[in-house]
């Protein structure tokens, strides 16, 4: 492998020991940190040696062939084995005969360093990390010397640390033991042993080593120094005692000698190794021979993909050519009713994608994803791929995506092209209920040898860093909480500056103050100005592949790293630096400030050239303006948490929580990634159990993928499919209607009216308040604008300032106009306005001369969840190559500008268009099946975006009748009931033999029968339940509810007040549900006491007084009677124990008292008023909503009984009233009212508190999410 | 009130965790206070502030007065405390509600006899009751208890049970709580509850000071003495919120050996007796009787009398010590878990009470590793593989440090091998170093280099180290 030139000689020495971050909560230092710090210091390698893991070997392999240091794979490993007391620590050179781990034998764990020094020994280390951990209670790894004997092969050992088994003998003087305890180790390596030694200013230490070094020279074993490195630099000692802390859970003043005595467990220079071993120079020598032995690679890995099974004679190639031959005439053929016949078009394309799969060796790939899909279609669970590789022909007839990209002209080569290093990426979304089962599947087809899930690493943010180190510097939990609140950002770093009272400079490393600490800003910025931030390196590189670097490493570090900015402004680029992530004018609109947009002569014009950006900020709590304050005395957030500025520790605290920027944390799971391999994975990477049950995790991340070349499947689950799959499986079964999604019509405008009005409740993707008040505007009309609407609202979009330019132009207001003539052909079918991430790359080609290659590095970097520090390096490329071009600089600012918003999340356009087909496919079936709509995602709660309470009102508005719970007819999910004079029966929404099939397409609409499964407070086996007595029959009466089902007095009590019981009793309306509570109450009781038994029936009389078909028993006696509710009262009851009222909604009561005080209804507001008016509304609020985007600005939606009312709250007015705002249920605003294209919105002004016992305080909104 | 509403309202704000330690304490002292007022105090079962105190036997027509004594004591405890009298113990509570009652601050009165008519209007969350019963005639649309007693008591009997019934019957005012029930005839007596049943003497013993103190004074005030008097605990063998049974109680009788007016001495053998005194079941009140008074001698104690002696006599020499000289001058040594040698040692005042036993380690146990043994972890601490082990060099020494280092002069070669120290050069046998040791940075950090230093003095092993202020004796080893 190639190294890079080093300006400085290589070091005569080699640190064989060092920890990482991820070795959690005992390492400080991130795997770039600590290459960077090599490279700085000369030394030829680094060893990375995490303790029981390999999560950072990637990251770690990556920055050295960036810095040209050879990376070291290795770790250090906990060996269990027995007590010495126990009897011999080695018994002759037999592997058989050493010590059993018998359970009974008192057990102690060592540490024992591995190096790999093959690729055999790096399969070795993975396993014994898997075995360790899968073997071990969470939490607590450890192999046994047997196991460690098994998997020897190809791995080098330092007899580690002082908790080494060597190493804590020879600390307690006992050096046979010591010397017995090497020669085991000895005879299981086979002399691939070195004595380790160690010095950090500590006589015990020296003793310990003296005794070691006479260990090596009686077994002529030899021995190496090493500094056990726990951070890069001595200064980062206090993060290493920060994460001790929160290891032992103590704070710094209560962990005493539990910290290490100084702060000597940095990455020290071959110099200072040298002085402090002047008296045994061989032991720093030593470690270059072991370290050129250690000649594993991370680039030596080629995993490769379960071979799939194929038919006899016939070879993966062919059987994909079959399989995509026959899903081609399914799609395209003549039987397919398809509106887009098979052309020539057709064949070539799909020639042309099959001759590069073939050609990359990608057959048996796209087989196995086929084959997951053909489980999921055969278990009738609805899938759909995603992301880019809707741009193929060949998933779309291998039934792996459902957009045609030959219809819509998708780019291909966005997906797979022979530029590309990487493997393709396949992301399918399955029916979120049913996803686990094809997750098992995946496990059960391959092996979980040969299968995991990929983890996702938990870093540190602003919130958790803050409370952790408030926490380990001993202040209270209040004070902590407050800090946390007032300092809330998103990363840790910027909430470190937020709490120096860098508000506006957040994430600006240029604009720090100097830290109290060395610290790890100071580390980063240090490093940064040498190699490029050093935390950035992992995300920077992440794209290249180990073989890739291996052929033109020097090349592909100066396409991608280049400039080595220092993180800092510079005035001659405008300040493009990562840290200037672009934030929208003053807006008060979820996606931008329309008439700020609306003013510009040109939008690509920078409209950040002025601003710095701010995180994102907790929308509850981050009250205050970030307008830079006139009174420079404004206490900042230390104060306003009541600490005091010149306290020691307070000074500490921002530096602290900057140290634990981006340190992992713990591990999680990826949110579906699999990755498969022929070979055991485990000899790729460590595997570990997650905790959810029945799931195991790899040791990497997503991003460590690639650049070893394991390939990823994402499995993921989406809501909306479930909710498609029940509706269409309600449809069939109550119209007789077979809806297919790969034929709808998707040129219905009835369905696009519906869009355009933005009356979408429930609708996938443009439900939210952001899309409703786009729709009308961009007025979509054809299949093609609902891909533009998906994409257009998104944050990068929304902040490059990029909506209102494209609406304007499809209005017809603006002229289309491109920034270079170059740019015509890749943005004409976008009105000039760069929408998808395709568009940024072909702008990067066509601009700046980038090739394929590295426009795919730029687009990798749009969608990175590290992709602004990435995009950072990318840009000077980006723009001298604009300039070379002859694109003026100012322009060429410009169109970066737009390209770095997609830093920020832009669609792919395969995947907007597949998403798009959801949102139609959504619309379609709410649209002509409001009521199976409506039960479907009733049935599928949680999900989406409304409540059960809203989604219910607004299919009442859109004409489905819908019914109360009633136990004699309702079930515990929510069904569908022929209407009367159609059959008059249920038409059941659950198992399809108790439901007569209705043949005709044009059965008329059912009626939506609310579930009990709507009552709060039921419990989790309720339903179940629920189910299983009434399959017994129709319940005739309370009593015989009560005795079926034996739920608890609380369950029924909640049945009473939810009328579900009503019809059982002959009351006046409003008298039923008391009546039915005071009868539940009386059935439910056991044997009665003394004075009961004298005024009650007994069951017999009761029986014989009922009247004919059963009535109910209580009509029998005479009932005492309860006070009659008042409407209202019913109303509340209704909201308190399901959320919604069929019985008149909360706002109805109180519209007698807000009509003559000119409080205008829903209704009136949309008919009546004007632009410009002062009005008032009122109503519940069902969803409140600060998005990052919108610099501040709240938007509320309020429902009354007539439909819902948007409002706008700038930033000022929210913080004078963000309690009030915050938590009222219902709420009374006067404001303004604006009219723009039918979207109505009232700018607030005046704020009331509307108190009254309706029920609304039961409601539930979206908040904040 | 949430905690957010109330932050909102005070940014300094100090949230305590419910601690039932400090509440019983509390309400133990508070009871003891309320002894002034009446003989009979009993704190509410559940209901940590509220107390059922007796207030029959006492003159007719005073009850203002002892509401008015209640709410003097209650005032050192709370700025605005309720009191009432009523018939029952339900009225009096729903009566401390009372608005008008509590704006004049003078307490409530409500009438004998009329407890079940007040009671038909209060709310019904006044009346104890089980929260699902409560809910449920909420649910049935009954907001007063006079909705409540107007149900037939079989009707509530079949759906409530019980406990339905007893709720029942305290709507109509008939509540069988009483504080204590006191006698005109009955000897002098204190009886006083505890909020919690105590499995200790401890709480007894602070409950018994204040009823001994009022027995005795009140006794002082007819100018007699105490000759005999009796505790009798009742234990918490099967304790309700109502009482429903006859309350197991045991008795012990104390004779003087000649009657006593003084509190003081009185305590002293009750705190023995209850020394003695084998618990089988928790505490849950305890009541002091005096058997037999005689008149009230003029008898000097004798300090050589060992009747007489008193066992706190150290502590109160100890108290004249503090007096003396200062609060802080009477400590006690105590170790600490710390590397730096002038931090790993620290002086307690004596009279606190001792803290936690700090677990400290044999020796330094830098090894910070995930798989270090937890703290509660017997192995911490204790020596286990993964401890350093320090050479066995001054072993059975003890450190003996200086009030504050003291600046040397020092000849190396690298090592220590001339002290100049207090004008006398120490020439350094043999040296062992350096140590370096840095901490307490988010203090007042440090970091420097020790040596111990074997003499040819008879000083023994001298402590020195370097910083960067030089060159330091910090203390020596003998």
């Amino acid at each position: 492998m190639p190294r890079a030139q080093s300006p400085k000689p290589k070091a005569a020495y080699v640190e064989l020991h060092c920890h990482s971050a991820f070795s959690l909560l005992d390492g400080a230092a991130l795997p770039e940190t600590l290459m960077a710090r090599a490279a700085e210091l000369g030394y030829p390698a680094l060893a990375l040696t995490d303790h029981d893991d390999l999560g950072g070997a990637v990251r770690f392999a990556l920055a050295g062939l960036e810095h040209g240091v050879e990376a070291i794979i290795g770790a250090e490993i906990t060996v269990c084995h027995p007590e010495r007391s126990e009897g011999s620590a080695r018994a002759d050179s037999s592997v058989a005969s050493l010590p059993r781990n018998d359970s009974h034998l008192a057990r102690a764990d060592s540490h024992l360093v591995l190096l790999a020094e093959t690729r055999e020994g790096y399969g070795n280390l993975a396993t014994l990390i898997t075995q360790a951990r899968m073997q071990q209670a969470r939490g607590e790894p450890s192999v046994t010397l047997e196991q460690l004997a098994r998997h020897a092969r190809g791995l080098f050992a330092l007899t580690g640390c002082p908790r080494g088994w060597v190493p804590s003998l020879a600390a307690r003087g006992e050096v046979d033991a010591a010397c017995e305890a090497a020669a085991t180790l000895l005879d299981i390596f086979d002399r691939r042993v070195a004595i380790e030694c160690w010095d950090h200013g500590l006589g015990e230490e020296r003793e310990t080593a003296r005794h070691l070094i006479a260990v090596a020279r009686a077994l002529e074993l030899p021995w190496v120094v090493t500094n056990d490195a726990h951070y890069a630099r001595a200064r980062d000692r206090a993060i290493h005692d920060v994460l001790a802390c929160l290891r032992h859970e103590k704070p710094l003043d209560e962990m005493g000698t539990r910290l290490r005595p100084n702060g000597e467990w940095y990455l020290k220079s071959a110099a200072q190794m040298a002085r402090r071993w002047q008296h045994a120079p061989e032991g720093v020598r030593a470690t270059l021979d072991v370290a050129e032995r250690c000649a594993f690679r991370m680039a030596h890995l080629k995993p490769t993909l379960p071979a799939f099974p194929l038919p006899p004679g016939v070879t993966a190639d062919e059987y994909l050519e079959r399989l995509v031959a026959q899903g081609a005439e399914e799609r395209w053929g003549p039987g397919a009713e398809s509106r887009e016949p098979r052309t020539g078009r057709h064949d070539q394309q799909i020639g042309h994608e099959l001759a590069l799969i073939g050609k990359l060796g990608l057959a048996g790939y796209f087989l196995i994803v086929w084959d997951i899909v053909r489980f999921a279609r055969r278990r009738g669970i609805l899938c759909q791929g995603r992301g880019s590789a809707a741009n193929s022909a060949v998933c779309f007839c291998l039934g792996i995506t459902a957009v045609d990209p030959i219809k819509l002209e998708l780019l291909f080569e966005r997906f797979l092209s022979e530029d590309r290093t990487e493997a393709p990426d396949i992301d399918i979304d399955f029916a979120h209920e049913e996803r686990e089962e094809v997750i098992q599947y995946v496990y059960q087809k391959y092996g979980r040898e040969h299968a995991a899930m990929v983890c996702e690493q938990i870093t540190w943010r602003g919130r958790s860093a803050v409370r952790d180190v408030a926490r380990v510097l001993g202040f209270s939990v209040e004070q902590a909480d407050r800090l946390t609140t007032l300092s809330d950002r998103f990363s840790a770093r910027a909430t470190a500056d937020a709490l120096r009272g860098k508000e506006d400079d957040a994430d600006v490393p240029g604009g720090s103050s100097e830290p109290v600490l060395g610290g790890a800003r100071a580390l980063q910025e240090t490093s940064a100005g040498q190699l490029g931030c050093a935390q950035q390196c992992h995300g920077a590189l992440a794209h290249l592949r180990f073989s890739a670097l291996g052929n033109d490493t020097a090349e592909n570090r100066s396409a991608v790293v280049s400039p080595p900015h220092d993180g800092r402004r510079e005035p001659n680029t405008g300040g493009l630096t990562a840290w200037d992530r672009p934030e929208p004018k003053a807006a008060y609109e979820p996606y931008g400030n329309p008439p700020a947009q609306e003013t510009k002569l040109n939008y690509w014009e920078d409209p950040y050239a002025k601003q710095t950006h701010n995180e994102r900020r907790n929308p509850t709590t981050a009250f205050r303006s970030r307008e830079p304050t006139a009174d420079s005395r404004a206490p900042g957030i230390i104060e306003r948490a009541g600490l005091d500025p010149k306290d020691r520790r307070v000074q500490l605290l921002p530096d602290l929580v900057e140290g634990l920027h981006q340190l992992p944390r713990h591990r999680s799971i990826h949110v579906g990634g699999f990755v498969l391999t022929a070979e055991p994975l485990s000899t790729v990477v460590p595997i570990e159990p997650a905790s959810m049950q029945d799931r195991t995790v790899i040791q990497w991340e997503k991003d460590d993928l690639d650049p070893v070349g394991l390939v990823k499947i994402d499995l993921l689950g989406l809501g909306i499919l479930t909710l498609i799959q029940k509706c269409m499986a309600y449809v069939r079964r109550t119209r007789g209607v077979t809806v297919d999604l790969a034929h709808l019509d998707m040129t219905d405008q009835a369905v696009f009216d519906d869009l355009c009005r933005a009356d979408t409740i429930g609708v996938f993707q443009v439900e939210s308040r952001a899309q409703m008040n786009t729709l009308p505007r961009l007025k979509p009309r054809c299949f093609y604008d609902l891909v533009v609407e998906v994409a257009l609202i998104r944050p990068g979009p929304i902040q490059g300032d990029m909506v209102h330019p494209y609406l304007r132009r499809r209005a017809g207001l603006e002229q289309v106009t491109y920034p270079h003539p170059s740019l015509e052909p890749i943005l004409k079918r976008t009105m000039g306005v760069p929408l998808f991430q395709e568009q940024g790359m072909q702008v990067a080609v066509a601009c700046a001369g980038f090739t394929p290659g590295e426009a795919d590095v730029l687009r990798k970097a749009m969608g990175h969840k590290r992709s602004r520090e990435r995009m950072s390096a990318i840009c000077q490329k980006l723009v001298d190559g604009m300039e070379r071009n002859g694109i003026p600089k100012d322009v060429a600012m410009r169109i970066y500008n737009q390209i770095n918003a997609f830093a920020d999340y832009g669609f792919p356009e395969s995947h907007a268009a597949s998403f798009a087909l959801l949102v139609y496919a959504s619309a379609y079936l709410r649209h002509y099946y409001a009521p199976e709509f409506t039960a479907a995602i009733l049935n599928s709660q949680p999900m989406g975006f409304y409540a059960t309470g809203t989604i219910i009102e607004d299919a009442k508005r859109h004409g489905v009748r819908v019914l109360p719970i009633d136990v004699r007819h309702s079930r515990w999910d929510h069904t569908l009931q022929r209407p009367r004079g159609a059959g008059g029966s249920r038409l059941g929404t659950g198992d399809s033999t108790a439901v007569p099939r209705v043949p005709s397409p044009r059965s008329p609409a059912p009626y939506l029968r609310l579930g009990v499964r709507i009552i709060s407070g039921l419990g989790s086996k309720a339903g179940e339940i629920y189910e299983r007595a009434r399959a017994d029959g129709p319940f005739t009466s309370i009593e015989d509810f009560v005795r079926r089902t034996r739920f608890d007095k609380r369950a029924l009590r909640h049945l009473a007040t939810a009328g579900a019981f009503d019809a059982f009793l002959d009351e006046p309306d409003l008298g039923k549900r008391r009546a039915a509570l005071w009868e539940v109450l009386d059935a439910v009781r056991g044997d009665a006491g003394p004075l009961a038994p004298r005024s009650r029936l007994s069951a017999r009389q009761a029986r014989q007084l009922s009247g004919p078909k059963g009535r109910p028993s209580s009509a029998a006696k005479p009932r005492r009677s309860m006070p009659l509710m008042s409407p209202a009262e019913l109303t509340e009851a209704d909201y308190r124990m399901t959320g919604v009222s069929l019985n008149g909604h909360p706002m109805m009561h109180l519209r007698r008292l807000l009509q003559p005080n000119g409080v205008l209804s829903a209704a009136e507001l949309a008919h009546r008023a004007r632009d410009g008016e002062r009005v008032a509304v009122a109503g519940l609020v069902i969803c409140r909503q600060r998005p990052g985007t919108a610099k501040g600005f709240v938007f509320l939606t309020l429902e009354d009984e007539t439909g819902m009312v948007n409002v706008v709250i700038t930033p000022k007015r929210f913080e004078r009233q963000a309690l009030l705002i915050s938590t009222t249920p219902l709420l009374l605003v006067r404001g303004t009212l604006q009219i723009e294209q039918t979207v109505v919105n009232v700018r607030a002004e005046q704020f009331r508190a509307l108190q009254a016992e309706v029920g609304a305080e039961h409601a539930r909104s979206h908040d904040f999410h | 009130m949430t905690l957010s509403e109330a932050r909102g309202l005070c940014a300094a704000l100090e949230i305590l965790p419910w601690d039932d330690v400090a509440i019983d304490a509390a309400i133990t002292a508070v009871t003891a206070s309320l002894v002034a007022a009446s003989p009979q105090v009993s704190p509410v079962a559940g209901a940590p502030g509220m107390w059922w105190v007796g207030a029959s036997g006492f003159a007719q027509g005073d009850e203002p007065g002892i509401a008015q004594s209640l709410l003097r004591i209650a005032r050192a405890w709370h700025p605005r405390p309720r009191v009432a009298i009523a018939g029952s113990c339900v009225a009096a509570r729903a009566a401390t509600w009372s608005a008008p009652g509590n704006r004049r601050g003078g307490g409530v009165l409500v009438p004998a006899g009329t407890d079940a008519q007040y009671l038909r209007e209060v709310p019904l969350s006044l009346l104890p009751m089980d929260v699902e019963l409560r809910e449920a005639l909420q649910a049935l649309g009954i907001r007063a208890v006079g909705g409540f007693a107007d149900l037939d008591a079989g009707d509530v009997e079949q759906r409530w049970g019980h406990e339905g019934l007893a709720a029942w019957r305290l709507a109509h005012g008939d509540d069988p709580r009483r504080p204590v029930l006191a006698r005109l005839d009955q000897p002098p007596h204190v009886e006083l509850e505890l909020a919690t049943p105590a499995a200790s003497m401890e709480p007894v013993l602070f409950l018994l000071r204040p009823a001994i103190e009022r027995l005795a004074s009140q006794l002082a005030r007819a100018g007699r003495a105490i000759a005999s008097f009796s505790i009798t605990l009742t234990l918490d063998d099967a304790r309700g919120a109502l009482p429903t049974a006859r309350a197991h109680t045991v008795t012990r009788e104390i004779r003087l050996p000649r009657p006593l007016a003084r509190a003081a001495p009185l305590l002293e053998r009750c705190r023995g007796l209850l020394g003695r005194w084998p618990l089988t079941a928790p505490v849950s009140a305890v009541r002091v009787t005096v058997l037999l008074a005689s008149p009230l001698s003029a008898d000097q104690g004798s300090l050589l009398d060992t009747s007489w002696r008193d066992p706190g006599a150290a502590d109160a020499a100890l108290e004249r010590v503090r007096a003396e000289l200062g609060a802080d001058v009477v400590v006690s040594p105590a170790a600490r878990d710390a590397y730096a040698p002038e931090r790993a040692g620290t002086w307690s005042n004596a009279g606190d009470a001792p803290g936690p036993t700090a677990e400290l380690p044999n020796r330094p146990n830098y090894p910070n590793h995930p798989n270090h043994p937890k703290d509660n972890d017997k192995r911490s601490f204790s020596g286990n593989s993964g401890d350093l082990v320090v050479p066995a060099v001054h072993s059975g020494a003890a450190l003996r440090l200086l009030a504050a280092p003291e600046r040397v002069d020092v000849d190396r070669d690298p090592e220590p091998r001339r002290v100049f120290w207090r004008g006398r050069a120490l020439t350094i046998a043999r040296a062992v170093g350096p140590e370096r040791l840095a901490g307490d940075w988010w203090q007042d950090g440090y970091a420097r280099e020790y040596w111990r230093c074997e003499s040819d003095e008879e000083l023994g092993e001298l402590v020195l180290y370097r910083d960067a202020g030089g060159w330091w004796v910090q203390g020596w080893y003998d």
